[in-house]
């Protein structure tokens, strides 16, 4: 990146004195701070404060009569007056050698410095949108989702009878989950389009409302964005996950995982955290029945869509509406950093508490934390 | 390249740098709200649902 440089502008730091000239005599510095400077013409004055570190309290040094007036400057510290001897730098010789002139680039040096740089430039930028995809497009999201959030909020406060209308990109619900933290929550959207999943977490479209039986499925960044489901790895089988909605709390738990559900009635199922958290499987079946598949965690490839059916992994038409359990099933990018598969938590409806009951989050979260 | 830059900027040394410095923040921010958020939605990698 750097150019050729002025003619001598470099050479200039080693060494003033043409080559072959003999080596400098110890010289005095003539800029040389700490040593008072003497007026031109001046005859060497006597030294102040004699080399042996006599203080001025004891005799009075001898001064002559016609030195000049005390001068401002602070007394140096002894031995500086003495002379200020420059010494040979180690390797001297080589200091005071002549620097080879830079050779001219020619038409093919010079290109290849310009690809050089170009090239430098390309990483620099990719590296600039790695900044961007995983800090920056989190500025963004913050502010859209606040924005998002305010709406809601004066939204519910209009009318508390009027049935939610699902808006495309419009948030139209809350989740909170208490394991990540008290404040963790997000406005979901309707949709999970690009635009709907920079605000927040999107409801798949035509899968069930909160509460409702069937599937209530959301997609959600785990990289950038807002990264609201940065951590859903890190959520076990009964954590709970609060629906939000204009009317209601609906309070879902993430079910056994696979290696839990051997037992799970006699082991951790038996937990009061677990309360009301079964396995869903049908003990009849040897596949476990319609929910045979629907563990508490689950990694798939992005192209099963029939994670989100109303039976997740079964045919939509498995069972009737009225049997369905209500489940609700977040999904998120795995491994992170990638998209090559999908983690998904599939989770299943425990209470629904009327806001009528308990007004706001804050009110309800100190309740269902009794039981973790 | 930065070097035929650098000597196509005028003024002496600090004005020189005080325009480089201006201009590579304009392009940091012209790749940050203009052209990274158009090429995003392009990538594969952003993808989070099932289909």
């Amino acid at each position: 990146m750097a150019e050729r440089e002025e003619p001598g502008g470099d050479r200039r730091r080693y060494s003033g004195r043409p080559p072959g000239e003999g080596r400098p005599a110890p010289r005095r510095r003539p800029e040389e701070g700490t040593s008072p400077r003497r007026a031109p013409g001046e005859a060497p004055t006597p030294r102040r404060r004699p080399p042996e570190g006599r203080s001025f309290d004891g005799p009075p040094p001898r001064r002559r009569t016609d030195a000049p007036p005390p001068r401002r400057r602070p007394a140096p510290p002894p031995g500086s007056t003495e002379e200020t001897v420059i010494f040979e730098p180690v390797g001297g010789d080589v200091a005071t050698e002549e620097r080879p002139p830079p050779r001219e680039l020619g038409k093919g040096g010079a290109a290849v410095r310009t690809v050089g740089e170009l090239l430098i430039t390309a990483g620099l930028v990719v590296l600039l949108f790695m900044v961007y995809e995983v800090y920056v497009t989190d500025l963004f999201s913050a502010g859209k989702q606040s924005e998002a959030s305010t709406e809601l909020d004066g939204e519910w406060g209009k009318d508390r009878t009027l049935h939610p209308e699902l808006v495309d990109g419009k948030a139209f619900a809350r989740i909170h989950i208490p394991v990540f933290g008290a404040d963790f929550n997000f406005t979901i959207q309707e949709g999970t389009t690009e635009a709907a999943l920079e605000v927040g977490p999107g409801h798949y479209k035509g899968t069930a409302l909160p509460g409702e039986p069937g599937n209530f499925a959301v997609a959600g960044h785990r990289v950038g964005k807002g990264a609201p489901f940065n951590d859903l790895d890190n959520l076990s089988s009964c954590d709970q996950i609060v629906i939000e909605t204009q009317t209601d709390f609906y309070i879902y738990k993430v079910l056994p995982y696979k290696d839990e559900v051997e037992g799970w009635a006699a082991g951790k199922g038996a937990e009061p955290k677990c309360d009301k958290v079964g396995t869903l499987r049908d003990p009849n079946a040897a596949d476990g029945g319609p929910y045979g598949e629907t563990n508490g965690r689950r990694i798939v490839f992005p192209t099963k869509g029939e994670t989100v059916n109303p039976v997740p992994y079964k045919d939509p038409e498995i069972l009737p509406k009225a049997e369905q359990v209500s489940l609700l099933t977040l999904t998120t990018c795995h491994p992170q950093f990638s998209a090559k598969e999908r983690l998904i938590i599939h989770s299943v409806l425990t209470q629904q508490v009327p806001k009528n009951q308990v007004g706001s989050y804050a009110e309800l979260l100190p309740k269902i934390s009794e039981a973790r | 390249m930065y070097g035929w830059i650098w000597r196509k900027l005028p003024g002496p040394f600090a004005v020189k740098l005080a325009t480089a410095v201006v201009l590579a923040l304009g392009i940091v921010a012209l790749l940050m709200f203009v052209v990274f958020p158009w090429l995003e939605p392009r990538l594969w990698f952003n993808e989070v649902s099932v289909q």
